[in-house]
């Protein structure tokens, strides 16, 4: 590693520029103008950046945007994280609240808290515990929705794709009332190898074994091989072929 | 409909792919992103793909996914140049091109170190148009200042090399992919190259 990277940390309100750093640490409020290359980003204040940022990790506890593209390898989030360009990954965990304005691509999501994208979602593994917005296609080798709130994707596709209602635990229940909106998944096409959905809105279903289980509303569902429904829910249509 | 596109639904028939060996080569950038045509159906939303190009790609996926890795075929497919470079030797030595071609491109633009990807794919499509006797010899000159200049412009993005001739009097064009352009009745298009096709190719060469 380069000795000569210096650290960057913010305490109390700071504009800074931006350029090839150890560790940015920011506890204050921070601005940094210009594209910034960091070994590790932490942000525990508020923080915005003009310009793209490089790193191998991040995690942010406070607030911070991102007013260009970003990539790091790993990114928790606790706090808010805006990115208003694409994010490329190969670790992301969300335990706060995330917003891009355009594509992720990454190997591993974990969605405890809210996620959304406008443009597509890649990634070998997606895990969601919590609520998710996907403006394009979900595309992941494993998809697994435990649904805690209302999920919303235009397409979704993979090899492997799971949709769960969360356990009946007190505290959903609660959510439950409070957000006066069904735990349910809306989406216009699910296509994949492995299909098993719950509560679940979508246009079109395909896949070779797809099996619908309770609270579904689904206008056709084609299936290679097996297919299985469960009869608290409706399929208007079934294609085998 | 369109015959030269074809739906998700009847590739998956004719090549017995899966759903999800599909997604996890879009992942891979095996299957490029322009290539996902999205049109309106009667029963709703349909994704189509150029028909020959999707063929030939997932044939070409099937037949080599035994001995490649997936990434190392996304970069074979990659439109990015490889960081490849050869010498003057090497590149007679493979055969990837003629030693006459190569003559030929040091008249024009000097006779570098070592030949960097980029200039081989001028010398690849060079040799290519004059051994399909497309293109004359005075005419190759046209041909590298057009690839030399312009090309790199393009950074890697999907793009058409056409050749026409009018009169007699030829000239180079460079288009990004996809693009449809119109000529007056009088022109007559000698060659239409797709670069990110003679990419692939030449890699497999090297």
């Amino acid at each position: 590693m380069n000795e000569n990277k210096p650290d960057l940390v913010i305490h109390g309100s700071v504009n800074a520029s931006g350029g090839v750093y150890n560790k940015v640490d920011v506890q204050g409020f921070g601005k940094i103008k210009g594209d910034v290359e960091c070994e590790t980003l932490h942000c525990a204040g508020h923080l915005s950046i003009t310009g793209n940022v490089r790193g191998a990790s991040a995690k942010v506890e406070g607030n911070a945007s991102i007013s260009g593209k970003a990539e790091l390898d790993t990114i928790e989030v606790y706090g808010q994280l805006d990115v208003n360009g694409d994010l490329a990954f190969t670790r992301l965990k969300v335990d706060g609240n995330t917003k891009i304005h355009g594509s992720m691509t990454g190997e591993e999501v974990k969605v405890r808290g809210m996620l959304k994208t406008t443009g597509d979602c890649e990634a070998e593994v997606f895990s969601a515990k919590g609520a998710f917005t996907v403006g394009g296609l979900l595309n992941a080798g494993r998809i697994e929705v435990h649904l805690h709130g209302g999920c919303e994707a235009k397409e979704m596709g993979g090899e492997y794709i799971e949709v769960r209602k969360a356990g009946s635990s007190t505290l959903n229940k609660l959510l439950k009332h409070i957000f006066n909106s069904a735990l349910a998944l809306s989406v216009d096409s699910v296509e994949g190898d492995e299909i098993y959905l719950e509560y679940t809105r979508a246009k079109v279903v395909r896949g070779k074994n797809v099996e619908i289980g309770p609270g579904c509303e689904i206008d056709l569902v084609e299936s290679s091989e097996d297919f299985r429904l469960d009869p608290g829910s409706l399929v208007k249509q079934h294609v085998k072929r | 409909m369109d015959p030269n596109l074809i739906s998700k639904k009847e590739l998956l028939e004719l090549t017995g792919i899966s759903y999800g060996q599909l997604y996890r080569w879009k992942r891979k950038n095996l299957i490029p992103e322009d290539w996902f045509i999205r049109r309106a159906t009667f029963t709703g939303q349909e994704t189509f793909f150029p028909r020959e190009q999707i063929m030939s790609r997932i044939a070409k996926i099937i037949h080599m996914k035994d001995d490649l890795s997936l990434d190392e075929l996304a970069d074979m497919f990659s439109p990015h140049l490889a960081g490849t470079k050869l010498t003057y030797d090497e590149l007679v030595e493979r055969n990837i091109v003629s030693a006459n071609t190569l003559e030929l491109y040091t008249k024009y633009q000097g006779k570098p170190e070592v030949f960097s990807f980029e200039q081989v794919l001028y010398v690849y499509v060079l040799n290519r148009l004059l051994i399909t006797g497309e293109m004359s010899l005075d005419e190759s000159g046209g041909l590298l200042q057009v690839l030399c200049d312009h090309y790199p412009s393009f950074e890697g993005k999907p793009c058409e090399l056409i050749f026409v001739r009018k009169m007699g009097i030829s000239t180079f064009v460079l288009v990004p992919g996809a693009t449809e352009v119109h000529f007056d009745s009088g022109v007559k298009i000698v060659s239409r190259l797709n670069l990110a096709a003679c990419i692939e190719e030449l890699k497999a060469k090297m």
